[in-house]
């Protein structure tokens, strides 16, 4: 292995490398790395979905919300069209037209974070969140009870209660606060003595429910009765006693039945993960072009703004490439 | 003064092997050779590859040393040897380890088999598994069948695994099985990861929260092993100890239904019968 | 220096941070330098000294936690003297289960998130790469700043971590479900969380690092400087830098789900229906061993980012002191990519004994087997190199010496572990400890030491002392290994990792006498590193002055002033060859500098026949 011992200083480069700008490069670079940021996620969720027998897939279970997934896959990969056309626009010196395709890729991504916010807010509707799920029927049954409990606003007022109770012990403020605070007492707890009879229609349910629990091994079977009663079966008209209950206290009203989703967590865990990273991508994505249009009309004033544009842009397909894997990952399969 | 470091850096080597030759005399080695079949295949394993090491480790440090030694002249105005290399002897020292390194991996293989896979453990005692031993901070939970149950099948197995039966016998810490035969055990834990160490058999298999990991091992002497907790639990971590206590069948036998009548004495004294009823 | 006529006085194109031509070429003081330590300078030899500074006093915090955990093994739960009085004077100076957990805990995540990692990297790493490649600074020089002041906020979250429950108590593996459940043990609530919190900033900061170099390497090199007439430090660098852009966002990646599993109810590592301490169970069906495959996924790869830059620079200091080309150059180039490449695919065998599928264990020791290979590959080609040479025995040689012999004890080590059969008895032993610091402590750190000896002179202008470095070679050698070879008899005798008291196992007890005598070795290796830092300090200011080039090298840096000013060169060098030309026949002197041009007309009949 022999060195260039008899080189001549004649025509070397003026510096070695490859012919792209340090800063395209660096942005290459980065996007590798990207990749590997995402390429866990997405593992991940192979892994568990593959080790997870039985995985959610029914959208009206899980929520996803395909029409509104595609769309935004439309929307992303338009808004990665007119970046393309922004660029373009700044090699031809036109930065006015690129500043204009730039704010229009701008609104496409802001489209795209609100039909999102709409998925999500479907999703905390319907409580598909991580470790909010059932995923057994007892849990169902628990979960069901402490609803209840919220819409009776039974367990709110315990908590007021103990809080004054305890205000009251150490008694600063003088005998006037502490009179004060005593009223309060007495009215809560006679507001109390109502919700205990409220609470009373919907005890013989919660007790069952308790002593399955307490039983050596749940009985899941037990528990699934359970909630069919409660729920009773749409399909068939059969009204459950929940109906029931609502009926006598209208308090109730508000309260669904949940309904158990096997490896519902892990689903909403990673749903939430993938998605919500990449939606920060897509945020990052807007500063920067919300650092080309700050150049405002000095847009092209200076060489590096075309640089600039032309990051920004690779990074944007980067978000829509993350994206275009997401989508089938996510809501199709 | 000139030769003094090849002499160092020579020195230090001899020590270690000198150290690694005595050590066995203070106790400094294995605290028993292994007392199971298959921990002896992997004592061998040990040698071997520390033969190898060794004659790899004295090698280069003799080449390490006559280099420091004949080359450490510095007479001024001398140029050193002007070589880039040889491509001959590259790839000899690629080949050769390459050749040992491949053998004793290709060596390992059938031992591990044997260790990890279910396909290899002996029938007998898949079948008949001896207890489930289910880690917690800081102890080891053991469930045995009721003496002389027989499970009719493998889902039966499992369906044990996950729901107790009530006439299951239950200790802590300390695991009894028959010597001179395969046992297996379901290993599992209840919070954080464990791992089931017996040193002198050789066995270590980390409890993995979420996973029921069938382990099988065999003493080949009756007597009593330590059990060591070897992953990191938690600050009770150290104190996790348990005991093994490999003895006859009989013996075996005679425990468990000494276990299986104080268990069931401070229940409802009815039990005992249909206990000893099965116990048959 | 010829150089200097042969240099295209017109060439500063690349001048990213734009101050303009070196017209005004201006060597500092060591004073300046000092003065600018401190602030928030973005040239990249200050950025390299901030970090050394740096991650030197974390050595310091890191060994005494090491020191603690030393104690506690030498003198089970009994009162520690120094130490054990200034940090836990609540426990009477004893060090209690949890505390023993939290320190060796501490002392890893200290000895490699802000230890080894940044002083290669970020230490050597930036103070190296554009002087030795030609160019006038690295090519991101804000970037580069950032990644070291992203460092501060790393250390802070890790100090914070202590006011925790004692501090995080999971291993620096910190495996799930015991980092996954706050209520899991002490130290698994807010300390664990800040531990989290400050590897990621650890990571975004090394992430920067990163990718600069590879920018850097990849397009600032000086006219003449081929990829192929690179110093094997700058080859290692490179490699490594790679090595961290492809591994590191996958830790990054699952330190935000542990985070999330934490704080957010997620459940990716925590199966259903665990209980810890009468907690309610789990929800949800995550998979532990999962955090297990994304951890060794970037952390085996990172250990050869602990390794591979101390591999480079070895390789330069042997060569230059052995005054004789580096034996097989290319080869040392392809091993050191071999070794990166196939890092990616041995993860496994951290898990063999996890309860992962058999199956995989296979290929995994196949693999890990496999990568002592490009190591062989690499050690034989350093023994080569002094082979027919005039080695010098001077402080960085001596230290480069060592790093061979010690990387050897600790690569030999790794194959029994690689055995899978025999891994199963020797998993989490001391086996395991002996190993990682015969490759972490003896290979890297004494790389480290050589390389801080090496290129002190062009970092400050002035040499090191020779005598005191020799002194603290020497009583680091012999007290390294008086503390850690004994490590693989107790690994041998199954002295299991992580325990705070293991001599309560009868079959254990007869090992608290070895491990005194270890202990008293540790702590003389604590204290010799006192003399290191005072030389390392004294010579700032009172060591010998010296000129451009004083070890006689071909590297690029030495054609720069010591210490280089802003922009490092006088004016752009060019390069004529590689950098190990030592001992050619082209001169008389046993040395050429890569920028020294040699007319065909001088060259002597054998050049063309040479070699
Ligand atoms: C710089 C860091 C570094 C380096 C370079 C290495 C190098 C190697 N390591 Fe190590 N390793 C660690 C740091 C490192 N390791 C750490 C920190 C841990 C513990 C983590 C924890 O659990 O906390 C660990 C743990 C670890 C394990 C897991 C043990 C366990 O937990 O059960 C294994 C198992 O295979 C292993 C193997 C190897 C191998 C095969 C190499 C090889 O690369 C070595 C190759 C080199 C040689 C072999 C010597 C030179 C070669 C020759 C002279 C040729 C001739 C040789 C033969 C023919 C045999 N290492
Ligand atoms: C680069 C990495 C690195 C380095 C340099 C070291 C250096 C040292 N390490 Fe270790 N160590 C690890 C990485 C490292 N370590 C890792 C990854 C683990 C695994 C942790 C886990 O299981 O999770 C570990 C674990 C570990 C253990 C096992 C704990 C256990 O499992 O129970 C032990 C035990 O002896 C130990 C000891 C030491 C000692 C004595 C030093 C000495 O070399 C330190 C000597 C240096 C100094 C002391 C610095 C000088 C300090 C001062 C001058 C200030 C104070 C000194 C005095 C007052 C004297 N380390
Ligand atoms: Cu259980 Cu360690
Ligand atoms: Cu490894």
């Amino acid at each position: 292995m022999t060195h260039a011992t008899t080189a001549t200083p004649a025509k070397t480069p003026l510096r070695m490398g490859v012919a792209i700008p340090n800063g395209k490069l660096g942005m290459w670079l980065f996007l590798g790395t990207e990749i590997m940021f995402f390429t866990a996620f997405i593992g991940t969720y192979i892994v568990v979905r593959m080790g997870s027998p039985g995985w959610p897939t029914d959208t009206n279970v899980t929520h996803i919300k395909i029409f509104w997934g595609g769309l935004n896959t439309f929307v992303l990969i338009l808004s990665s069209y007119f970046v393309v056309l922004a660029h373009e626009a700044m090699n031809m010196r036109k930065f006015m037209l690129a500043r204009s395709w730039v704010i229009a890729t701008l609104c496409l991504a802001c489209l795209f974070l609100s039909i999102k916010s709409y998925e999500y807010y479907g999703k905390f509707d319907h409580e598909i969140l991580p470790g909010r799920i059932p995923e057994t029927n007892q849990q169902a049954c628990e979960k069901l009870i402490r609803k209840l409990d919220l819409a009776t606003g039974y367990l709110a007022l315990e908590d007021r209660k103990v809080g004054i109770e305890r205000e009251l012990a150490d008694g600063k403020g003088g005998d006037a606060a502490a009179k004060a605070l005593r009223d309060q007492l007495t009215t809560i707890e006679a507001e109390l003595v109502k919700k205990k009879e409220i609470r009373a229609v919907f005890q013989p349910f919660a007790d069952e429910v308790a002593a399955n629990r307490a039983a050596t091994e749940p009985g899941e079977v037990k528990a699934a009765e359970l909630l069919h009663r409660v729920a009773g079966d749409e399909k068939k008209k059969i009204p459950g006693e929940l109906a029931g209950w609502q009926k006598t206290h209208k308090e109730l009203a508000s309260v669904t039945v949940p309904h158990p989703i096997l490896y519902g967590n892990l689903f909403a865990s990673t749903y939430f993960l993938m998605t919500g990273f990449h939606a920060i991508h897509v945020i990052v994505g807007m500063i920067l072009f919300g650092l080309v249009l700050a150049k405002g009309a000095k847009l092209g004033a200076s060489s590096d703004d075309a640089v600039i544009l032309e990051n920004a842009g690779l990074y944007w397909h980067f978000v829509d490439l993350v994206w275009i894997f997401l989508f089938p990952l996510v809501y199709i399969l | 003064m000139r030769r003094f470091w090849a002499l160092f850096f020579l020195a230090w080597p001899i020590v270690a092997i000198g150290w690694s030759w005595m050590a066995p005399k203070y106790g400094w080695w294995f605290h028993l050779p292994a007392q199971s079949p298959l921990g002896q295949e992997i004592d061998n394993l040990f040698y071997l590859i520390l033969v190898i090491v060794t004659t790899v480790f004295v090698g280069t440090n003799l080449a390490l040393f006559y280099v420091l030694w004949k080359f450490s002249d510095t007479t001024p105005g001398q140029k050193g040897m002007f070589s880039h290399g040889s491509h001959i002897l590259e790839m000899v020292w690629t080949v050769t380890p390459a050749g040992v390194l491949l053998f004793i991996s290709l060596y390992q293989m059938d031992v591990w088999a044997r260790f990890r896979m279910v396909q290899t453990f002996d029938k007998q005692a898949l079948a008949h598994p001896l207890a489930e031993v289910t880690a917690r901070q800081f102890e080891w939970r053991i469930r045995y069948p009721a003496p002389g149950r027989n499970f009719k099948n493998k889902a039966e197995i499992d369906e044990w695994l996950k729901h107790p039966s009530p006439d299951d016998i239950y200790t802590v810490n300390d695991l009894h099985c028959p010597a001179n035969r395969p046992v297996l055990i379901h290993l599992r834990t209840e919070d954080v990861l464990h791992s089931f160490f017996i040193p002198d058999l050789r066995v270590k298999q980390d409890a993995v929260p979420g996973l029921v990991i069938p382990v099988w091992f065999e003493a080949s002497k009756r007597s009593q092993f330590d059990l060591i907790c070897a992953e990191l639990c938690g600050w009770g971590h150290y104190k996790m100890r348990g005991r093994i206590s490999a003895e006859s069948d009989a013996d075996f036998a005679k425990y468990l239904h000494e276990l299986a009548k104080h268990q069931a004495d401070d229940g409802v004294p009815a039990k005992v019968e249909t206990k000893e009823g099965e116990g048959q | 220096m010829s150089t200097l006529d042969h240099a295209a006085h017109s060439a500063h194109d690349h001048d990213d941070h734009g101050h303009g031509g070196h017209g005004h070429y201006h060597q500092p003081s060591t004073w300046e330098i000092l003065k600018a330590l401190p602030t928030f300078s973005k040239d990249h030899k200050i950025i390299g000294l901030q970090f050394l500074m740096t991650t030197l006093i974390m050595l310091m915090v890191g060994g005494a936690l090491a020191l603690g955990v030393r104690w506690q093994l030498a003198f089970p739960f009994q009162r520690m003297p120094i130490l054990g009085d200034l940090l836990f004077r609540n426990q009477a100076g004893i060090i209690a289960p949890e505390t023993y957990t939290m320190l060796f805990t501490m002392h890893a995540t200290v000895m490699i998130f802000l230890v080894i990692i940044p002083i290669l990297a970020g230490a050597f790493g930036n103070f190296l790469i554009p002087l030795m490649i030609g160019a006038d600074d690295m090519a991101f020089p804000l970037l580069n700043a950032l990644s070291y002041w992203a460092m501060l906020p790393a250390i802070f979250f890790f100090g914070l971590s202590f006011f925790f429950g004692g501090g995080p108590a999971g291993g620096w593996t910190s495996y799930p479900t015991l980092s996954a459940l706050q209520a899991a043990a002490p130290g698994s609530g807010g300390a664990q969380t800040c531990w989290l919190i400050a590897v990621t900033l650890v990571g975004v900061s090394s992430m920067m690092g990163s990718v600069n170099y590879m920018t850097t390497i990849i397009n600032m090199r000086a006219p003449g400087m081929t990829l192929f007439r690179m110093p094997l430090t700058i080859w290692a660098m490179f490699i490594t830098a790679i090595l961290q852009a492809f591994a590191l966002p996958v830790l990054t990646a699952a330190g935000f789900m542990l985070l999330s599993d934490r704080s957010f109810g997620t459940c990716f590592f925590i199966p259903a229906g665990i209980v810890v301490n009468n907690a309610a169970p789990t929800v949800g069906g995550g998979q532990t061993l999962l955090w297990q495959h994304l951890f060794w996924f970037y952390s085996h790869p990172a250990v050869y980012i602990m390794l591979l830059p101390a591999m480079g620079m070895v390789s330069d200091i042997l060569a230059c002191m052995s005054r004789k080309p580096i034996f097989g150059y290319k080869p040392m180039v392809y091993s050191l990519a071999a070794i990166a490449g196939l890092g990616f695919i041995v993860w496994g065998h951290h898990m063999f004994t996890s309860g992962m599928n058999p199956a995989l264990g296979m290929s995994f020791m196949v693999s890990t087997m496999m990568i002592a290979l490009p190591s062989a590959v690499k050690t034989f080609n350093w023994i080569g190199t002094m082979w027919g040479g005039r080695i010098q025995f001077n402080v960085p040689m001596l230290n480069a010496v060592a790093f061979v012999s010690m990387f050897l004890v600790g690569g030999l080590s790794g194959i029994f572990m690689a055995a899978v059969p025999v891994d199963i008895y020797f998993h989490d032993t001391y086996f395991i400890v002996a190993h990682f610091h015969y490759v972490l402590f003896g290979s890297t750190l004494f790389g480290v030491f050589g390389g801080i000896v090496f290129w002190f002179p062009k970092m400050f202008g002035r040499m090191m002392n020779e005598t005191w470095g020799k002194i603290h070679f020497i009583i680091t050698f012999l007290a390294f290994n008086g503390t850690f070879f004994p490590m693989h008899l107790l690994g041998i005798a199954a002295f299991p990792r992580r325990l705070a008291d293991p001599y309560q196992y009868p079959s254990l007890e007869h090992l608290l006498s070895l491990n005194q005598f270890m202990t008293v070795c540790a702590i003389i290796m604590g204290l010799a590193q006192f003399i290191l830092l005072a030389n390392f300090f004294g010579s700032i200011f009172c060591g010998k002055k010296c000129g451009r080039n004083p070890w006689n090298a071909n590297g690029l840096e030495w054609s720069a002033p010591s210490p280089p000013g802003h922009g490092n060169f006088e004016s752009l060098p060019i390069v004529y060859r590689g950098p190990y030309e030592y001992s050619s026949p082209l001169t008389e002197n046993d040395f050429i500098l890569q920028t020294e041009y040699i007319p065909k007309s001088a060259i002597p009949k054998i050049a063309s026949t040479g070699h």
